[in-house]
């Protein structure tokens, strides 16, 4: 079967001038596991558009560098 | 990744395996352990922030609370809200048992709202009976409980596997000897041998899709994706009432509860388009959901929740629970769309399907100690049949099923390797062929199916179309493809979905009625026939793969009730038919150090885990960096180590305010479990003269709630510069009984302060000068609140109330109404105003005329308002009259 890539809007995103490298608080507590640490940067990004806008990410981080929007189709 | 091979897998032993660590889940974890068991808990998320608490709750929806409320009139209220199929003896215990419930709850630091003198304050939001109980700092709940579960005595006994998925339960000669599942980071396999099981994974939330289209924007918390139905069913339990669906009224489009609960203490409700109240009851049940889609569809819609008539700090006041608890971010998305509850009514709608025993009726099929039909397998919480249980309804079968299996679980022989083969082909084959069709795909067209033709309206014709896509889908599904661990967990859910969706179909059809207004809507079938189908519905999975439903008569009531009468009769059988890799969080990166630029945050999360001392938190408390000192607060009120109150009072002298508001968050949070030591309340009171307002507030707050502050200490914060102080230092003078100084505060600037201050001697009960003052206020609040709280004091104002009766603001007439009501002389007043144009007016009337139907006249007057444009006005009548 085909698969392509294709652009998705994700809801949550993370500032990573702010974000702390090493710290994983997010990506431990997010019900949907929704969020990881990039290979690249050491710093957490939304992997999966799966997502219930429910904000334990931001209320918890150390650093305010969580934003949660509400998904597109929603909003 | 690659399929790991069925030797690889990390094996677990324990006594009682709880599965899924939210409200149910977690209570039958602690209870369990403290009737000694060794506890496992698998919870597919993190127990810190999983399931529907995860951001808290902001009420009670069903506690029974002596001296407000009888455990009869409870049993009643939901055998009616249940059209008359409920096993009693199960909502029994969750009428008896919540009371303990709330206040072993309070022991762990839950706040519940209580007036001045310590009392629950509850509010009536059912047909009869007065059972909600709202919780001020409700956002704190998982908080709280993950709190307990890491207590030294707990953890000893708890053992804590998070991101692990069962998805069967193990059986051995018919009883449940553990689970098969795996680690969805990793991808490892996972069995787990078990003396007994305790299913805790909620409601089925993935059924229908949400108007949106979002498949994650439901109104549950979608990692509740019907596992525990679909593994109960495999494991041959019965399951009951699955064709009464959950369906409930939400914020159009955000789909979450912007519940009246919520905003009808204010003074919100819900309106059509012409403003009018439609409902009779805000409660939650199937007929309220008929009515509201009815008025939806009809000219009349769309349907709102109207707050924009109420003042702006009452607006304040909703919004601050609204957008602190349950779903956050709902402040988020109306501010997207540039609505304002001031000056916008909310759109309301009603949501997609789901089964849910704790909303409606649809779970699995348990005794009251939360047993099912297989031996050593327990359910509890919404995947469980016990109606409208809600959440304490889970807390309480939690502790019911924790207790239970913790007195008699049994060791397993072995685990059943053929169940444990199948389980492993379950989970992993969608690795053998990686571009079958993604899950994203597949659950969308799966759940549109649901919409389409199991959703109310019922009909034979489209449930049978239903049951043609789901068996058609069976194939695609066992296609599906995935590449990593994450993937393998969608797609596992995917399959469970599909079980849920057949299970509701088959219902849907077997029960050949309709019954619970939209619920179980059967167009083709409209009447309902309590003469066959006053039984409930169960459904089982036979030996050889079939479905199988039994019609089992409800048990003789415990609470007669009227009209529903039960038939003793012997289960009978129905109808049956043939039958780029995630990493894990903590993985440390090749390449990688952790350079971190806040390796003291990072201490920190560590030294949060092992319980430590105040000793332990006070570097970091005093760090020079505010973002170490606000994370070390955090930890402080996870942890609560000894001396932690003295701590977050001396906290809330620091520079920065972030930390002064992250201590006073936490010692508002924390106020019923810190020890009411002296020192504690000398720390406190050195702060009441800080410059911050909000740290001046908290001060009062925690004192008056400890019981530790004084009348001079209040008395004094009546002159403070802002009015939110004043307010609690209004609430500290009533909670000491000591109205004396609130005379002055009568002609405060504020009329939020003024407004208080009627409600404080109203509390404290006993005649005040002050009052006179106060109905004669300029504010029409003001006035409103002074009549009313006159009543209270045995001595109403009853010349100005009938002035007030023509008062141009309704809010004051709707006051003197009150007053007039429970001063019982005159009731002309009362009874003119049955035909004000205000609606709350006339609802205020016809509840002060209720306690004299027995005057003729009052009651031919309520007779009239039977025929009152307005649902709420009608209801209230006809309750009166009713009697
Ligand atoms: C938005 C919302 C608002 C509500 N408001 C109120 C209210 O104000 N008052 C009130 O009384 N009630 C309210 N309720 C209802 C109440 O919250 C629930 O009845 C109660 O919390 C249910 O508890 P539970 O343990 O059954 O489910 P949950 O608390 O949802 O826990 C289920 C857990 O199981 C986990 N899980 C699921 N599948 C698996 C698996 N295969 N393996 C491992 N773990 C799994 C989930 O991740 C989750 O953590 C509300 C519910 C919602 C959704
Ligand atoms: S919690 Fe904040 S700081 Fe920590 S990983 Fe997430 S975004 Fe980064
Ligand atoms: S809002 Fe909730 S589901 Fe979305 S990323 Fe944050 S924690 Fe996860």
């Amino acid at each position: 079967m085909a698969l392509i890539d294709q652009r998705v809007e994700v809801p949550v995103t993370i500032d990573e001038s702010l974000c702390i490298e090493g710290c994983t608080l997010c990506v431990d507590i997010c019900p949907l596991d929704s969020l990881a640490i990039s290979d690249e940067t050491g710093k957490a990004y939304m992997h999966v558009d799966e997502c219930w806008y429910c904000g334990p990410c931001a209320d918890r981080c150390p650093a305010d560098a969580v934003t949660v929007n509400i998904p597109y189709l929603l909003r | 990744m690659e399929i790991p091979p069925i030797e690889d897998r990390l094996h677990l032993d324990c006594e009682v395996l709880v599965v899924g660590g939210g409200t149910a889940g977690t209570m039958a974890a602690i209870t369990a352990a403290e009737h000694g068991a060794r506890v496992l808990l698998l919870e597919k998320a993190h127990v810190r922030h999983s399931g529907a608490l995860a951001m808290g709750m902001d009420g009670v929806n069903n506690a029974v609370i002596p001296g407000k409320a009888t455990p009869e009139d409870y049993v009643a209220e939901i055998t009616r809200a249940n059209d008359g199929i409920v096993n009693q003896k199960t909502v029994y215990q969750t009428a008896t048992r919540g009371h303990a419930m709330v206040r072993r709850l309070e022991g762990y630091g839950v706040k519940f709202e209580k007036d001045e003198h310590g009392d629950y304050a509850v509010r009536r939001v059912h047909r009869s009976g007065s059972y909600v109980l709202p919780m001020p700092e409700g956002k704190d709940v998982k908080k709280v409980l993950y709190r307990v579960l890491r207590r030294r005595d707990i953890r000893e006994r708890v053992r804590i596997e998070n991101r692990v998925m069962p998805v069967r339960v193990l059986t051995e000669g018919g009883r449940a000897v553990g689970v098969a599942g795996f680690d969805t980071r990793s991808g490892r396999f996972v069995t787990v041998a078990a003396g007994a099981v305790v299913l805790a994974t909620g409601a089925c939330g993935r059924l229908g899709l949400p108007a949106g289209g979002y498949l994650y924007g439901t109104y549950e918390n979608p990692t509740n994706a019907g596992d525990g139905y679909a593994m109960a069913y495999h494991a041959g339990a019965e399951l009951s009432g699955i064709e009464c669906f959950q369906i409930n009224p939400l914020i159009k489009d955000y789909n979450g509860p912007a519940c009246a609960y919520v905003a009808n203490p204010f003074g919100g409700y819900q309106v059509n388009n012409r403003g009018e109240r439609f409902v009779d009851s805000d409660y939650w049940s199937g007929h309220m959901m008929a009515e509201v889609a009815r008025e939806i569809a009809s000219a009349r819609g769309p349907i709102y929740l109207k707050l924009s008539h109420l003042p702006g700090e009452t607006v304040t006041a909703v919004e601050r629970i609204l957008h602190s608890t349950e779903r956050p971010t709902r402040g988020t998305f109306h501010a997207g769309r540039g609505h304002d509850y001031r000056t916008d009514d909310v759109e309301m709608h009603i949501s997609e399907i789901g089964l849910c025993g704790g909303h409606s009726a649809s779970g699995v099929w348990v005794d009251e100690h939360g047993a099912t039909t297989v031996p050593g397998l327990y359910a509890a919480g919404d995947l469980a049949c016990v109606p409208h249980n809600y959440m304490i309804g889970a807390f309480v079968f939690g502790d019911l099923a924790g207790a239970h299996a913790a007195a008699s679980h049994r060791v397993p022989a072995g685990l059943p390797e053929g169940q444990v083969a199948e389980a492993h082909e379950l989970v992993y084959r969608p690795l053998r062929h990686p571009d079958g069709p993604p899950q994203p795909q597949v659950e969308y067209k799966l759940r549109r199916f649901v919409n389409d033709y199991v959703a109310p309206p019922k009909t034979a014709a489209k449930l049978e179309i239903a049951l043609e896509s789901f068996e058609r889908m069976r194939d695609e599904i066992a296609g599906m493809g995935a590449r990593t661990p994450h993937e393998l967990m969608r797609c596992a859910e995917v399959g469970f979905i599909r079980d849920c969706a057949e299970m509701a179909a088959r219902s849907s059809l077997t029960r050949t009625e309709s019954r619970w207004g939209l619920y179980h809507d059967r167009a083709d079938l409209p009447d309902r026939d309590d003469a066959n189908w006053l039984f409930h519905l169960n459904l089982r999975k036979l030996p050889d793969g079939s479905m199988a439903f039994v019609k089992r008569p409800v048990e003789p009531y415990l609470v007669p009730v009227e009209g529903f009468d039960p038939v003793a009769a012997e289960p009978e059988p129905v109808a049956t038919r043939p039958g780029a890799r995630v990493r894990r969080a903590g993985e440390t990166r090749a390449g990688h150090a952790a350079v971190g630029r806040s390796p003291r945050i990072l201490e920190l999360h560590r030294i949060a885990e092992e319980a430590p001392d105040l000793a332990r938190l006070a570097p970091y408390l005093a760090d020079e960096e505010p973002k170490v000192r606000r994370a070390a607060i955090a930890a402080l009120t996870e942890t609560v180590p000894e001396g932690a109150g003295v701590a977050l009072a001396a906290a809330l002298a620091d520079e920065h305010g972030t930390v002064r508001r992250a201590a006073a968050t936490g010692l508002r949070e924390l106020a019923e479990v810190l020890p009411a030591t002296p020192e504690f309340g000398a720390a406190l009171a050195e702060r009441v003269t800080s410059p911050d307002a909000s740290v001046r507030g908290t001060v009062l707050d925690v004192l008056r709630a400890l019981r530790l502050g004084d009348v001079a200490l209040f008395a004094a914060a009546l002159g403070d510069d802002d009015h939110r102080v004043r307010i609690e230092a209004i609430r500290g003078l009533v909670s000491l009984d000591e109205p004396g100084p609130l005379a002055g505060a009568a002609r405060d600037a504020s009329r939020e302060v003024r407004v208080w201050v009627a409600r404080g001697i109203a509390a404290v009960g006993r005649p005040s000068p002050a009052l006179d003052g106060l109905a004669a206020d300029p504010d029409p609040l003001v006035r409103a609140a002074a009549l009313e709280s006159s009543a209270a004091t045995g001595s109403p104002l009853v010349d100005q109330a009938v002035a007030g009766m023509a008062d141009p603001a309704w809010q004051v007439r709707a006051g003197a109404a009150r007053c007039l009501g429970a001063a019982g002389e005159p009731l002309e007043p009362l009874v003119a105003a049955l035909g004000d144009g205000n609606l709350d007016v006339r609802k205020a009337a016809v509840l002060a005329l209720a306690g004299h139907v027995s005057r003729p006249e009052v009651a031919a007057a309520l007779r009239g308002a039977l025929a009152d444009p307005d649902a709420d006005v009608r209801a209230h009548a006809r309750r009166a009259l009713d009697g």
